[in-house]
């Protein structure tokens, strides 16, 4: 899907630094769906595997305060970023079981970076590293 | 100061881990203070400053970041902006104990994430039990 971004006046590259406890999001996750993962919102599917996957990839796995968590630092330019807001501005809907990796890269680091939509996600969290 | 519990009806104890990277947290603080709420001023300064003085130094690919767990139960160590006698713009928080602004902190800006509201922290959940 092509994202209007021509009303981006100033872009800067930022950086987040994703941190995800795997024990937290496993039992939480196991506690909510077991046994109905049917109805686990294929938004939500595909934005928390895909996350989880890259940081299990390419991510550093940790031991802050005891606990074993998964960190990432990730760097990107503010143009590569969509969000709600945008969407709606544009009088689209995600479709999220056909949505490329690519774009939905972008509207994790705009929404779910940016905006702190991640911090709603059991076992993850987000914070500002950086601006350029 | 009476207290509205009873609404509280499945408590549990929490774990978070607040993540802060200096440079920003305070840049931004420094920046928007003048619009934060008398409650919303003590509750980062005293966050903020506990992170500075007992958190963890970490160095992530080049960048440091102060870490700190907190645990807490959810039925007595926590308040919510609308859990007081009153409405929060009418107290003082100047005035009040440390102890009482940590009830703030725990429940509005760790378990509700209002933390998020400040550009430089971080918040996870790590354990429940």
């Amino acid at each position: 899907m092509k994202i209007r971004q021509d009303f981006v006046t100033n872009s800067s590259s930022v950086s987040y630094i994703v941190t995800f406890c795997p024990s937290l999001y496993d039992s939480k996750n196991d506690y909510h769906w077991r046994g109905r993962e049917d109805k686990k919102d294929i938004k939500y599917s595909r934005i928390e595997e895909l996350i989880k996957k890259d940081l299990f990839e390419s991510g550093t796995k940790v031991y802050w305060e005891g606990c074993e968590l998964y960190v990432k630092k990730y760097e990107f330019d503010t143009e590569e970023t969509t969000t709600d807001e945008v969407y709606e501005e544009q009088n689209e809907e995600i479709d999220f079981k056909v949505i490329s990796e690519n774009d939905l890269w972008d509207y994790i680091r705009g929404q779910f970076f940016i905006m702190s939509d991640l911090g709603h996600i059991y076992g993850f969290g987000v914070t500002q590293v950086e601006t350029y | 100061m009476k207290i509205r519990q009873d609404f509280v009806t499945n408590s549990s104890s929490v774990s978070y881990i607040v993540t802060m990277y200096k440079p920003i947290a305070e840049n931004f603080i420094k920046n928007h203070i003048h619009d934060f709420s008398n409650s919303k001023n003590r509750a980062v300064q005293l966050l903020y400053n506990e992170l500075l003085t007992n958190g963890t130094r970490n160095i992530l690919e080049g960048v440091e970041i102060y870490t700190e767990k907190f645990q807490f139960r959810t039925d007595g160590d926590t308040m919510w902006e609308d859990s007081y006698d009153k409405p929060i713009n009418e107290i003082d928080f100047d005035s009040i104990s440390d102890k009482d602004v940590w009830a703030l902190v725990y429940g509005e800006y760790i378990e509700k994430q209002r933390i998020n509201e400040i550009s430089g922290f971080g918040i996870t959940q790590v354990r429940t039990f």
